[in-house]
């Protein structure tokens, strides 16, 4: 019976522990879910959703996260999965204007006018992009090789280089028409 | 491409103007629940296996002697114990499948097992269908017959024109069951996995 309850605080005790350092870890890392959230959302309830839908399918998969890749890197494909996989878009709606206009801020005294205009244009252009394609590009602007684009998405590394190419003459197309 | 070294450049400079999380708001996430596609999918196939297991009961429940009525054919019998089977192999399949469902797979991979996991069910409601249509036609001949005063009086009395009825008015209404049941499963499933079956589409098309 003491024993039972002995094993019994000391599990809730693991599981306070658990949830404490994935708690913390996804503090210092949230700008990753950011990302992909204002990558494939559209207005601020579909953000917090998305946010929120994310969290909980990393907190399920936490318990098997072996600490041999990095959290981070762990943490671009259970957010991107959920993304483009598990997340259903709510019904709920807000002026998807509005929140164009704080999606990607761009600051304006690093850039000159016809710069800041581009990036206008292409941050617009990644929005037209397909589920697939919105992936690609966010791994590449996040700095990823293409080896682990290609395991991200579960594609080779040559499929990944001529998809990426594909993309890039897309948005020269949305930019220049 | 000029404008994307422009935007990687950016790109960097965005995490700045990100919403930042407090610690105990990501901890009030963590209890909400999930409204995930694998969430809806397992209930939807746990619906769909029960289905069928339900219209047995129930007709246990009408009828209790069913399976002991001498004046059924002895073939419906092992045909009831065979389905019961195949239907606890669909849910053995089913539960295998969905187990291998996983966010840490790459992209590509959870959308095969989930539509691996998809699949299954879709076979089992094929196979319910076909069970559905063959019900169909062995219960309205056998009505009908039996309306008509037994197999033997049918036989002596029944013209070409009854006898092509019967078949048509068999196939029709044989046809129409299974087309309302599939267009009900065509649609749930058609809107939860639109989106899934784009994606998974454009990843196939890039062999890999």
């Amino acid at each position: 019976m003491i024993g039972n309850t002995y094993r019994q605080i000391n599990h809730q005790k693991l599981n306070k522990n658990l949830e404490h350092n994935f708690v913390t870890e996804l503090e210092r890392h949230q700008n990753i879910v950011h990302k992909v959230c204002r990558i494939y959302t559209s207005n601020r309830d579909q953000h917090n959703d998305l946010f929120q839908e994310i969290t909980i399918q990393l907190w399920k998969a936490y318990p098997k996260f072996r600490g041999d890749s990095k959290f981070s890197t762990w943490m671009y494909r259970v957010a991107l999965n959920t993304a483009i996989t598990l997340y259903r878009k709510s019904k709920r709606s807000v002026k998807t204007q509005d929140y164009e206009s704080v999606v990607f801020k761009i600051t304006s005294e690093d850039y000159d006018d016809t710069e800041e205009e581009q990036l206008k244009i292409m941050y617009k252009a990644i929005k037209q992009l397909s589920d697939i394609e919105k992936a690609l590009i966010f791994l590449y602007l996040e700095d990823k090789n293409y080896k682990e684009i290609a395991s991200t998405i579960g594609i080779t590394e040559v499929n990944a280089r001529v998809k990426m190419n594909r993309i890039k003459t897309k948005l020269k197309k949305i930019l220049n028409p | 491409m000029e404008e994307l070294d422009l935007l990687k450049k950016d790109w960097k400079k965005q995490e700045a103007y990100q919403p930042k999380l407090s610690y105990n708001d990501i901890d009030k996430m963590m209890v909400k629940k999930s409204s995930s596609l694998v969430k809806w999918v397992f209930y939807v196939s746990l619906l769909e296996l029960g289905f069928g297991i339900a219209i047995v009961l129930l007709a246990l429940l009408i009828q209790p002697d069913l399976l002991n009525d001498s004046s059924m054919p002895s073939w419906l019998n092992w045909f009831f114990y065979a389905s019961s089977a195949v239907v606890f192999y669909f849910i053995y399949k089913f539960f295998i499948n969905y187990k291998k469902i996983s966010t840490t797979s790459s992209v590509k991979d959870l959308m095969k097992n989930i539509m691996t996991t998809r699949r299954t069910v879709k076979h089992y409601v094929m196979y319910s269908l076909s069970v559905i249509a063959l019900t169909v036609c062995i219960a309205i001949p056998t009505g009908y017959i039996e309306g008509a005063g037994g197999m033997d009086m049918f036989k002596a009395e029944a013209t070409l024109s009854q006898y092509l009825l019967l078949a048509v008015g068999t196939i029709v209404a044989a046809c129409l069951v299974v087309a309302l049941f599939y267009g009900i499963y065509y649609l749930i499933y058609g809107l939860l996995t639109k989106k899934l079956k784009k994606n998974y589409r454009e990843l196939k098309q890039l062999k890999s």
